[in-house]
């Protein structure tokens, strides 16, 4: 029997889940906190209280893909496209300009820009891509903590220099995809200087650099293996007393076979040299022939001896229903330990590495196609969530450590109900999940609810005309220190919001090159707050921030017009992810 | 549902074809224009007085394959001082990206075009260098405009009267100023 089809879609799914993870976000339980135009975190409600790192630097945003997530959308259309390019101006509104001559001192709140290039010749399946950034909206939280530092402290020579280079993120990036009949791999080489933010106080802290990483997936008929390395030469705090060095090293490697069309078994395994203990080997089943019945079974060891896994077990009952249970054990790693300076106050975060137990229950009700609705329910236990104490000692040094949640094990119960509606020339997407804890736990952070819609009209004869209205809301957000020795808890909570989105597009007839050029401009306004609520500077859920605007401008050649038609896609959930 | 909301692949192949060969039979092309205009900020909005100041620039009208619409990007430049006390010397430049509706008179010499959309306007204070950092040596706000214009046209040649208004949300004060100026483009 010739499997041959089966094990290349299934291979296919998995690369394709990995790679949709940059839109979960209208189909799943993430919801990002943004701190500002350059660092995020991310809050899954689902599973929450399992924050590996998520107490120390704040550095990016592990959702945005830049730039495939544009390359992906350029190629979301037909196989021709050989080329493109894109760039994007944006600004937030509410920026002094001309006031800034009477009053130098304004916050400022400055722009983005950001330029795309990519080439590809598919007949020897390679693509090339160059890609600029800068990103310096919502900015002013920043001069706000400057302007305290230097007050504080005197450093007159240290801050964030807008007149220059220093944006929130500024970056340069080349890159290359290969995708050929057994082999896909891809990398690239970026050079950047970024601020991201501390844990605690949320101040500035910058970092810069230069990273390369690549990645290789070899499949040959029911064997597939995959290599990853990244390395990144990091300096950080270049502008702050203590400058410090540090080459970030990621590798990794996994090896699989396929020993049926529904069963596949592979051995990964991981080092990092900024985790403790660096290294974790792990072996993991998974079955899904076993009638209504798929399991998953995962085992492993971390370098220091210590063993982990995960059992999953999930029942398909009817055509769309799905009950699941998963039982996992881990061992959080323990970041490196840093210090940075906050004012004049000296800052360490130290941690452990601790162990927990988990247990996750959830039903869900699938998209079948005749019914859009996509349904979930889950009940959630872990016995050490991730908390933070903050301990200020008598010589004015400030102690930041992961610990145990006081309040004990965390029980939470919650749901996620989506609708999709795609026509011809209207659509839209309704969204809402929320959770509640059980008993006496409590949330280190938590977002209590989440809920918006999104509409579009567009063309029957283009997608590349469109029109799209997006409403976001989200319950207020709270984060709790243990506060040493006391023991007492500290909260900080920002009001709940809600947000618009307004984001049109229009298409351009080229005037040469018509067949092959196809030209679009489109213009986001957004997030326009309805709440009324103000900024919070010093809050992991950021700035309440003001709407900005962007404007984008697209070329994609392609082969030949009347080979390529455009297809009106069904858009990606979260593309156009509200924050 | 959503099958049966959606059109087939083949069927949307076909009106986007279409839509492409009616882009091409289009009387309306791409025109490149050059104008001139008297900008008048408002000083009540303002909260300066900022002193009325001429600024010339260049358009590019793409057309976007639908009747009458077309797509504009335009950009400015004019010197802006203080209407009764010195200043120092501020550039502003202006980049607009517009929507433009079209109407003809049935005697198709006169026309109007009715438009709307986005500007962005950037100042650059003092001496400035070009570097690969120009975007962060400026300020920039971004703002509204709304155009009226009607226009005479002989075959491909067209002189217009603009008319817009411009209201930049920059804060704490808006810069807003009401336009008027003449145009001339040529249609290819």
């Amino acid at each position: 029997m010739n499997h041959k089809p089966q094990h290349r879609r299934l291979l296919a799914s998995i690369l394709l889940a990995a790679l949709a993870d940059a839109n979960a976000a209208i189909d799943s339980a993430v919801y990002r906190l943004r701190l500002d135009a350059s660092n995020t975190i991310v809050y899954d409600c689902e599973r929450p209280g399992r924050g590996t790192r998520a107490s120390w630097l704040v550095m990016g945003d592990p959702l945005a893909h830049f730039p495939h997530g544009h390359l992906d959308s350029a190629n979301a259309g037909p196989d021709t496209v050989l080329g493109m390019m894109s760039g994007r101006l944006g600004s937030e509104i509410g920026d002094p300009l001309l006031n800034l001559i009477d009053a130098p001192d304004l916050p400022n709140r400055d722009h983005a820009v950001t330029a795309l290039g990519a080439v590809r010749f598919p007949r020897i399946g390679l693509s090339v891509y160059g890609a600029y950034r800068y990103l310096d909206v919502y900015s002013d939280r920043f001069d706000t903590l400057w302007q305290r530092y230097r007050s504080a402290t005197g450093h007159q020579q240290w801050g964030m220099n807008h007149d220059g280079a220093d944006g929130l993120r500024d970056e340069q990036i080349a890159g290359y995809r290969v995708n050929l009949t057994h082999i896909r791999a891809e990398g690239k080489l970026q050079r950047y200087s970024c601020w991201g933010a501390t844990p605690y106080f949320f101040s500035p802290v910058r970092y810069a650099g230069y990273r390369t990483s690549h990645a290789a997936h070899l499949a040959v008929s029911r064997f597939h293996m995959a290599v990853q390395a990244r390395i990144d030469a990091q300096d950080r705090y270049t502008t702050a007393p203590k400058p410090s060095e540090f080459s970030h090293t990621e590798l990794a490697a996994s090896a699989g076979w396929s020993y049926s069309p529904n069963g596949h078994i592979h051995v990964r395994s991981t080092y990092d040299n900024a985790v403790r203990p660096t290294s974790v080997v792990a072996a993991c089943l998974s079955d899904s022939g076993l009638g209504p019945f798929s399991a998953q079974v995962q085992a492993g060891v971390t370098g220091d001896g210590d063993p982990q896994g995960r059992l999953a077990l999930a029942a398909r009952l009817g055509l769309a229903v799905t009950v699941s249970a998963d039982l996992e054990c881990a061992v959080r790693p323990r970041p490196e330990p840093i210090q940075f300076d906050y004012l004049d106050t000296l800052v360490r975060c130290t941690g452990e590495p601790s162990r927990s137990t988990a247990i996750h229950l959830s039903v869900a009700i699938e998209d079948t196609g005749v019914l859009p609705l996509t349904a979930r329910l889950w009940c959630d236990h872990i016995d050490r969530p991730v908390w933070q104490s903050i301990r200020r000692g008598p010589d004015g040094v400030v102690t930041i450590a992961e610990c145990a949640s006081p309040a004990g094990p965390l029980n939470t119960a919650g749901g996620r109900l989506s609708y999709h509606v795609h026509g011809a020339i209207a659509g839209a997407d309704m969204y809402a999940s929320g959770h509640i804890t059980l008993g006496d736990s409590k949330e280190w952070r938590s977002v209590p609810w989440h809920a918006g819609v999104r509409a579009y009209l567009r063309s029957k004869r283009t997608e590349r005309l469109r029109a799209e209205v997006t409403l976001d809301a989200a319950g207020p957000t709270t984060q709790r220190y243990l506060s040493l020795p006391t023991r007492s808890i500290e909260e900080r909570r920002s009001p709940t919001r809600v947000s618009l989105w307004v984001r049109g597009q229009v298409p351009v007839v080229s005037p040469f090159l018509r067949r092959r050029l196809r030209l679009s401009l489109s213009a986001e306004i957004g997030p326009i707050g309805l709440t009324g609520a103000r900024r919070a500077r010093e809050h992991p859920n950021g700035n309440l921030m003001g709407p900005r605007v962007e404007v984008q401008g697209q070329a994609l050649l392609c082969r030949a017009a009347r080979a390529t038609p455009e297809r009106p896609a069904r858009p990606a959930p979260g593309s156009r992810a509200p924050f | 549902m959503t099958a049966l909301l959606s059109l087939p692949p083949q069927a949307t192949a076909a009106t986007d074809s279409s839509a492409d060969s009616a882009c091409l039979h289009s009387p309306y092309r791409l025109q490149i224009a050059a104008f001139y205009r008297h900008k008048m900020p408002l000083q009540e909005l303002t909260g300066t007085s900022w002193g009325a100041t001429d600024a010339c620039g260049i358009a590019l009208r793409f057309p976007s394959g639908l009747p009458h619409l077309s797509v504009q990007l335009q950009a400015d430049i004019a010197a802006l001082s203080r209407a009764e006390e010195p200043s120092p010397d501020i550039a502003l430049v202006e980049l607009d990206l517009l929507a433009v509706w079209t109407g003809s008179l049935p005697s198709d010499v006169f026309g109007l075009d009715v438009g709307g959309g986005l500007t962005s306007a950037m100042i650059f204070v003092g001496s400035t260098t070009l570097t690969r950092h120009l975007f962060a040596m400026s300020e920039s706000e971004f703002g509204f405009q709304a155009v009226l214009q009607p226009f005479v046209r002989v075959r491909r040649w067209r002189v217009g009267v603009p008319v817009s208004f411009v209201w930049i949300l920059s804060a704490p004060h808006r810069f807003a100023h009401v336009d008027a100026g003449v145009s001339t483009a040529w249609e290819f």
